[in-house]
C-alpha cells in the first residue's frame, strides 16, 4: 500500500512540476540550411586556363551571378543558420500586469562560399573560397575574438 | 477510485504528448523541365528561343560581355518537434536552377544546370 502511495505521489509531483514549468522554462534549437554543400576547388580549376563552360559543367548553375565592368562573378554558396534560445519566465499576467520573462539567445549564420571571377572573355581569373560552416556554433558565439 | 486514476493518467499523457510535431513544405515556381534543354544549341539558340521554351526568367543579370537569364524553382521542407520544455526546428531549402549565358547579340553561349530541389528533406537539426 505504501509503495502504491509513493508511486502516486511521485506521479503527481511529476505532473505538478511539468505543469508548473510549462511556459516558464523553454529551450529552442533551430537550424536552417539553404543550398547544397560547396567544396574547395580542386586542381581542375586553373587561373588563366579554365573556361566558363568547363566551370558550369563541373559545378552546375551558380547560386548568384554578378556582372562587373570588366569581369563576372559566379558565386556558389551554402548557408547554415543556427539559433539557440533559452527562456525563463513566470506567467503572472493573469494576476499582475506583464509577465516576468528572461531569455537568452544566440544566432549564427555560416556560409560556405566559392567565388569565381571570370574575364569578359570568360576565362577564370581568380578563385576565392571561404568555409565557415565547419566552425563550431556555440564556440563561435561565445568567443571574444577581436579583429586585428 | 478508478475514475480518478483514469483521469489522472489522461491528464498526464495529454500533458506529455500535446503539440508533438509538425511538418511543412513550400514550393516556389513550377518545376523546370530538364527535357527542354535538349532543344538548346549553344551558338545558335537565341534569348527569345529560351523565353519561348522556359517562359519569363526570374532574374536577368547584365554581364561584362552579354547577359544571363536565371530560372529558379525552390522547395523548402520544415520539421518542428516539441517535447515538453524543449523544441527543435529544422528547415531545408534547395533549388533547381538554370542559368543561361548570352553574348551581346543575345545568342546562347553557355548554360549551367543544378537540380537539387528534390534533395530538400525533413529531419532533425542535429
Amino acid at each position: 500500500m505504501g509503495f502504491r502511495f509513493n508511486v502516486r505521489v511521485i506521479l503527481m509531483s511529476v505532473f505538478v512540476i511539468v505543469q508548473f514549468f510549462w511556459g516558464c522554462i523553454s529551450y529552442q534549437f533551430v537550424r536552417r540550411v539553404e543550398g547544397t554543400d560547396v567544396v574547395a576547388p580542386g586542381d581542375e580549376f586553373q587561373v588563366g586556363k579554365t573556361t566558363l563552360g568547363e566551370t558550369l559543367s563541373l559545378l552546375g548553375a551558380p547560386s548568384m551571378l554578378v556582372g562587373l565592368e570588366d569581369r563576372d562573378l559566379l558565386i556558389y554558396q551554402r548557408a547554415v543558420f543556427h539559433r539557440n534560445r533559452l527562456a525563463l519566465g513566470i506567467p503572472v499576467f493573469e494576476i499582475w500586469g506583464p509577465n516576468v520573462d528572461f531569455s537568452a539567445y544566440g544566432a549564427q549564420v555560416s556560409y560556405n562560399t566559392l567565388t569565381l571571377f571570370f574575364t569578359s572573355d570568360r576565362i577564370l581569373r581568380q578563385i576565392v573560397f571561404e568555409k565557415e560552416v565547419s566552425y563550431p556554433h556555440l564556440k563561435t558565439n561565445f568567443e571574444k575574438k577581436q579583429n586585428p | 477510485m478508478k475514475i480518478l486514476r483514469a483521469t489522472f493518467i489522461i491528464l498526464l499523457v495529454s500533458t506529455v504528448v500535446v503539440g508533438c510535431c509538425a511538418i511543412g513544405k513550400n514550393q516556389a515556381h513550377q518545376p523546370l523541365e530538364a527535357d527542354s534543354l535538349d532543344k538548346l544549341v549553344e551558338g545558335k539558340t537565341t534569348a527569345t528561343d529560351v523565353c519561348t521554351i522556359f517562359g519569363a526568367p526570374e532574374q536577368v543579370v547584365k554581364l561584362s560581355n552579354g547577359n544571363a537569364y536565371i530560372y529558379t524553382r525552390s522547395v523548402d521542407k520544415g520539421t518542428a518537434v516539441w517535447l515538453l520544455i524543449v523544441s527543435f526546428g529544422n528547415y531545408d531549402k534547395q533549388d533547381d536552377r538554370i542559368v543561361f549565358f548570352f553574348d551581346n547579340e543575345n545568342i546562347l553561349t553557355h548554360y549551367g544546370v543544378s537540380f537539387n530541389a528534390d534533395k530538400a528533406s525533413y529531419g532533425f537539426p542535429f
